[in-house]
């Protein structure tokens, strides 16, 4: 077959994730990057440590990265339209093309607050946002942040580390309620009111108050009135669907993929926060997870079935990892019990907290809090989907370790072994392009 | 080709040296929890297996550090402890658990061969371990491994 001619709209985990699995199956397809930023990929999970100071070079990659990928990046550059074999962007260019990903990403959700537009209210999502709260951090001593997930967390760190007080504001009974389960939850929100941290839960801002044109408070339904100098909206993101919409692809929240991560349109393919996939644990949903990892998952997978290489995805698993002021935080998978059938097994002793939900003889989620040691092959024993009655002398109160689960695997599954070490996506060996 | 440290699992005794002469090379002390290589026993089996760093060719925690503190080098997954934030995303990623966490320092470790002369396999009075050359050092490792795991097991 000629060469496919690929344009990848995006230049984040996702994209450089495909550009990547692109290029190890195949040197010399055409490759272009689109981006409507106007610098080379960064990493968005440093940007609250370019708040703090700690780093100044995002980077993600070095600078001779695309020209060694061999891939042309179009910066500053935002694709308006799919055409039948074709992209285009908002200068005219038209691109041809025999394979387009979709990899544009999302946005920070705006409540809808009286006020909202106020100088000094911002979201943290790109570079753009980063530059313009650090602009307004001057003088600043007062933070509000609007939401209670993991970017909340991080900003959280790096206003501490500028000395500002520090007040959250959450609408759901806990933090990270989309991550963790309760009793994880508490311990962070215990860690955080050490630090000094004023934690609102069942709390809605309703108004962001202005002085001089600038924002100074922020009040809540219940009636507080919080000091702010500035605001951070941390309330989830919403997937980039302008432009797949435009394109004719079906969407939901996301973009529509399946475990191909191939959209509606034949040849068009998406991936990363803007994609609502099919999801591992729960047959039949699709679900959109916003996470680095499953950014660069499904990316990989993007980027070899664009090869046409036939390598599906099983799923999006729902995981993640931070460090909350010091505490470690891992959730893998479900955090509760999925039906009364289900096992859920907690160990919780000196601030470490461990749950593992085991669901028709299969483990199906964890939290750790405090140690995450195990998260690693704790992921991987989901992903394989065991039988734990078949591991040998498994005891799941105890740590689970790789080796130990090596040995099951070894002698009954040879050669998918394989997979253990390449995510979830099993690949034969002599792949090639 | 490069090298590796492969561990014989029917040569290991348990005696831990390795972690003994991990640790304090790479933290000046005698601290076996803090080693990059661990000693996994199957009490069962009577079987040891020390585990440390695969250097996988394609690895999973260098495609995740968002960080650019993990990089893929020849043979080896090179760890830049500057880079680091201590988000452990490479800690969920490996599926080997061979990623550990430096409390005081807030980064993460792992093992870095001892730039070409692993302290570990010095000091293996078994040869339990080497470092050598080995056509595994680019392949996928889980598949290797889970079949030597399983044949020790075994026999």
């Amino acid at each position: 077959m000629s060469q496919r001619r690929i344009v990848i709209v995006g230049n984040s985990a996702a994209s450089l994730a495909a550009l990547e699995s692109i290029r190890r199956l195949d040197g010399k397809c055409p490759v272009t990057l689109v981006s409507d930023e106007p610098i080379p990929a960064y990493s968005r999970v440093l940007l609250p440590y370019l708040l703090s100071g700690e780093r100044h070079d995002l980077s993600l990659r070095s600078p001779d990265y695309y020209h060694r990928m061999g891939a042309r990046m179009l910066l500053g550059r935002r694709a308006v339209r799919i055409e039948a074999d074709a992209v285009v962007l908002d200068d005219g260019t038209t691109l041809p093309l025999d394979r387009l990903l979709v990899a544009t990403g999302s946005h920070a959700a705006i409540p809808d607050i009286e006020g909202i537009s106020t100088p000094g209210v911002f979201p943290l999502k790109n570079m753009a946002d980063a530059l313009r709260i650090r602009g307004h951090l001057k003088g600043a001593r007062h933070a509000v942040i609007l939401g209670g997930g993991l970017i909340c967390l991080l900003v959280v760190r790096a206003f501490l580390k500028l000395d500002l007080a520090v007040s959250i504001v959450v609408s759901s009974d806990r933090l990270l309620s989309r991550m963790l389960d309760a009793e994880g939850s508490a311990l962070v929100q215990q860690r955080l009111a050490e630090a000094g941290v004023r934690v609102l839960t069942h709390a809605d801002a309703t108004r962001i108050v202005a002085r001089n044109g600038r924002v100074r408070s922020v009040m809540t339904a219940a009636g507080d009135e919080l000091p702010a100098d500035i605001v951070i909206l941390a309330k989830g993101i919403r997937s980039n669907i302008e432009l797949a919409r435009a394109g004719g692809l079906a969407t939901g929240r996301g973009i529509l993929v399946d475990p191909y991560m191939r959209t509606s349109r034949p040849g068009v393919f998406a991936a990363g926060d803007c994609a609502e996939a099919p999801d591992m644990l729960v047959r039949g949903k699709k679900t959109i997870s916003a996470t680095w990892f499953e950014a660069v998952a499904q990316g990989e997978t993007a980027g070899a079935n664009m090869l046409d290489l036939a390598r599906p995805s099983l799923g999006s698993l729902k995981m993640n990892v931070m460090e909350a002021l010091g505490i470690a935080v891992a959730a893998i998978g479900m955090t509760e019990a999925p039906d009364a059938e289900a096992r859920v097994l907690v160990r919780s002793r000196d601030g470490v907290y461990r749950k593992l939900v085991i669901s028709h003889d299969r483990l199906v989620g964890a939290v750790l809090v405090g140690d995450v040691s195990e998260a690693g092959p704790i992921a991987t024993l989901i992903r394989r989907g065991l039988r734990l009655s078949e591991l040998k002398r498994f005891d799941p109160s105890r740590p689970i370790r790789y080796a130990e689960l090596a040995v099951q695997w070894g002698s009954s599954v040879g050669d998918s072994a394989t997979a253990l070490v390449r995510w979830d996506r099993p690949r034969p060996d002599s792949a090639t392009c | 080709m490069s090298r590796m440290i492969v561990a014989d699992m029917t040569k290991c005794t348990n005696c831990r040296m390795c972690e003994m002469a991990c640790s304090l090379a790479t933290t000046g002390a005698f601290a076996p929890t803090r080693s990059r290589i661990r000693v996994h026993v199957f009490a069962e089996h009577f079987k040891h297996v020390p585990v440390t760093c695969f250097q996988c060719a394609d690895a999973p925690c260098v495609k995740v550090c968002p960080a650019g503190a993990l990089l893929q080098g020849e043979g080896l997954v090179r760890f830049v402890k500057e880079a680091c934030i201590g988000c452990r995303m490479c800690m969920l990623a490996c599926p080997f658990g061979v990623i550990s966490f430096e409390s005081e320092a807030r980064v993460i470790a792992k093992c870095d061969t001892c730039s070409g002369d692993p302290e570990c396999v010095r000091f293996c009075a078994y040869g339990a371990l080497e470092f050598r050359e080995s056509e595994l050092a680019a392949a996928p490792k889980g598949r290797d491994f889970a079949r030597r795991v399983a044949e020790a097991a075994k026999g």
